[in-house]
């Protein structure tokens, strides 16, 4: 009896391969790509012999598999990536990563996870190349850095001599190269960056947009600004696309935009956010009065004011075409806040926007709450959330449209806080879910809430002795990475741990969180803020500000 | 679109090893081989289809899987999120149906391939794969004849790059 192999490997009349819809090779790819088989399975059949080696190697297969990584494995995918270009072996080395990550995190919890490699990056001494040049000796400096997402490569901006550079460089991280470098030194007597951001860039290009804010004063030249309003205060707005593969950037967008309020009254604390989106929005907040919106490819732009009943925005990001916001509402009279999950939609916002040329006396304020399309009602009691930490996840990778947020919030009675430094909440921690689905028309909608009550706890060791660590006492949450780790710090024993939100509404946290085999200076630990976690590379990363020294823990 | 007349017509069919089947118009058209040869001869009822890459034995089999499922609607086009509606179990009848040796599990494989019946190929590659989840190199070798081709330096290089995976 001939074996069954033997069959597919060629002991067929050679006619049944030109008439048939599948070649026989094509009949072992469909074989390799049924359901029932895993990435380890596929890994194995490549050691079987040399034609199913060859075979493994179709990109209908790694296509497969990718689009049924659970969410688990989610691979480190930008969300930009075009798929259908990659090859068989780059889908395979995605597909590798994801199971890779989701071990490592998954070892043994008793035992601390340590980071597969880690590098510390100066920023001093970029301050000190750029000093070289000998146009400034004083040694004043300001440097910070964003990590640009995917873990690769790092934005570092910093200015010397009280901050009137505007300089930038891109490190590739894993070789230490600098492949792009930027100096644009601003005519002010003062010139104080106030934020910077970089993102992709929406066209699967490989390019990424800086978009760079900064407070002019007593502006003497024209130079780079409006030359009409010498001597006026405003801001300095500047867009860079740069092509990483290249090193090659461009200006998109510049110009200085005069406030219609003072804003010598702001400073950098109150200068909250800077976004930008993937495509060509950009949207600034200014202390807790005012909102920009730019749209600088069709050079429009509409200030809303935050409303005199007392808005606070505690987080905003952008999906897709519209923003995203966390926000309070105060209410003085009786002092009491609560917050609300709001969308409002570009479209909507830029309505009746102003021209950027156009004059002054046409600028128009409208009210944020008459652009905001979508707005949660108050979902527990007490009625204000302390946002924790945010987590946005999308599985784009097996064609998902839906994006869904997670808020990892603690609610809290704000009135016995307002009244005593010493209220401790009684609540635990909340997890919140929406939806965002972009065809609908304002996109968000509530899917289900899930309390968590005060389970999540942790034990420490101090001295030998082991106490429970209640929810309120851990700070410092990182936002929820795409493998779907959290990192918060517990101030006491000043370690770094790592859960997921499924764990903590599973409530298996009581007796163990994985600790990260980190060392943190403790003046450092408190100051991890959402971004201290790559969304996609799970890059733990802080500034130590004593040394200016950027320490980078890559967990991957 | 099957028309009444349809339903009762006969199909004759002369497989590769000289045997006439007859069988009804929707038993015969669940291949889409067929479908179209019967499309193209038209209303010759006398003219029996030859199907040189099929035996007797395994046509009998193949006929006995479309008998039934003659009344199955007509499987969808393959898309791109065919892979999340492709369920993990075969259904009872069809797991019964597919007990067979290994030769004829894969002499049905070719002939739902040639025949072009993408469901019973869906069935017999589904059946193989869970055949060979799970298993070891050596033991796939072992189950299919398969001659490991590879030098030992070769298979010692691939063990150790894929070993973190294989072990999962």
């Amino acid at each position: 009896m001939r074996n069954g192999l033997e069959i597919l490997y060629g002991l067929v009349l050679p006619t049944m391969l030109r008439s048939s819809p599948l070649y026989l090779d094509e009949i072992l790819v469909k074989i390799f790509c049924d359901p029932a088989l895993q990435f380890n399975d596929v890994v194995r059949f490549e050691r079987v012999c040399k034609f199913w080696q060859r075979t493994t190697r179709s990109k209908t297969i790694w296509r497969k598999l990718l689009a049924r990584l659970d969410d688990e494995h989610a691979p480190d995918l930008l969300p930009q990536t075009n798929i259908n270009r990659l090859s068989a072996t780059e889908i395979r080395a995605v597909i590798a990563r994801a199971y890779r990550k989701d071990m490592h995190w998954s070892s043994d919890s008793t035992v601390a996870v340590s980071p597969s490699t880690s590098r510390e990056i100066s920023l001093s001494a970029f301050v000190e190349s750029a000093r070289g040049d000998g146009a400034e000796t004083r040694p004043r400096y300001m440097a910070d850095y964003r990590l640009i997402p995917g873990g690769e490569y790092m934005l570092i901006h910093y200015s010397i001599s009280g901050g009137l550079a505007l300089n930038f460089t891109i490190l590739h991280l894993p070789t230490g190269r600098r492949i792009w470098n930027y100096s644009d030194r601003l005519k002010a007597r003062l010139a104080l960056p106030v934020s910077f951001i970089a993102t992709h860039s929406a066209d699967d290009t490989g390019a990424i947009l800086i978009t760079s804010i900064v407070l002019l004063s007593n502006v003497e030249d024209g130079g780079l600004i409006d030359s009409s309003m010498p001597g006026a205060d405003g801001s300095f707005i500047l867009t860079l696309r740069v092509h990483l593969s290249t090193g090659q950037s461009e200006e998109l967008f510049r110009t200085r935009i005069k406030e219609p309020f003072d804003i010598d009254t702001l400073d950098e604390r109150n200068m909250l956010h800077t976004t930008i989106s993937s495509g060509n929005m950009i949207v600034i907040h200014y202390s807790r009065d005012y909102m920009l919106f730019v749209d600088y490819r069709k050079s429009l732009y509409r200030w809303v004011t935050l409303g005199p009943q007392g808005t606070y925005v505690q987080r905003m990001f952008i999906l897709d075409d519209a923003l995203i916001g966390i926000v309070d509402v105060f209410d003085e009279g009786i002092g009491t806040v609560a917050t609300h999950v709001v969308s409002i939609l570009f479209e909507r916002v830029m309505e009746d926007a102003s021209r950027l040329d156009s004059p002054e006396t046409q600028i128009q304020f409208i009210d944020f709450w008459d652009v905001v399309g979508f707005r949660s009602l108050p979902t527990s009691r007490p009625d204000f959330l302390c946002l924790l930490s945010i987590q946005v996840f999308k599985a784009h990778w097996r064609g998902e449209s839906t994006t869904h947020i997670t808020l990892l919030v603690r609610p809290e009675d704000i009135a016995p806080r307002l009244s005593s430094p010493e209220y401790r909440p009684k609540n635990g921690l909340s997890v919140v879910k929406y939806e965002w689905v972009p065809s609908q028309s304002d996109g968000l909608t509530p899917s289900i809430e899930e309390e968590c009550g005060l389970k999540f706890v942790s034990h420490e060791e101090i001295g030998g002795y082991a106490r429970s660590i209640p929810p309120h006492n851990l700070g410092a949450f990182s936002d929820v990475s795409l493998s779907g780790r959290c990192i918060a710090n517990l101030p006491v024993s000043n370690k770094l741990q790592a859960f997921t939100i499924g764990a903590l509404e599973r409530q298996e946290l009581e007796h163990s969180l994985p600790t990260l085999d980190i060392n943190i200076p403790p003046e450092c630990a408190h100051l991890l803020s959402a971004q201290a976690l790559d969304h996609y590379s799970d890059t733990v990363h802080y500034l130590d500000h004593n040394t200016g020294v950027v320490h980078l823990h890559h967990f991957q | 679109m099957s028309t009444t007349e349809d339903k009762t017509r006969k199909v004759k069919l002369v497989t590769s090893d000289n045997e006439e089947f007859e069988v009804d118009w929707e038993v015969a058209t669940r291949s889409v081989l067929i479908k179209h040869m019967l499309e193209d001869i038209g209303e010759s009822e006398e003219q029996a289809i030859p199907l040189p890459n099929v035996t007797a034995n395994v046509l009998k089999k193949v006929l006995e899987w479309c008998e039934h499922h003659r009344k199955d609607p007509e499987p969808a086009p393959e898309s791109s999120d065919d892979n999340r509606k492709r369920t993990l179990e075969i259904g009872d009848w069809d797991a019964k149906f597919i007990q067979v040796d290994q030769e004829m599990l894969f002499e049905i494989i070719l002939a739902a391939n040639y025949l072009d019946i993408k469901a019973l190929l869906d069935v017999g590659c589904k059946t193989v794969a869970n055949m060979i989840k799970g298993k070891q190199p050596e033991e796939i070798r072992k189950m299919f004849n398969i001659v490991n081709d590879f030098t030992p330096e070769e298979e010692a290089q691939i063990k150790k790059e894929n070993e973190w995976a294989e072990d999962r």
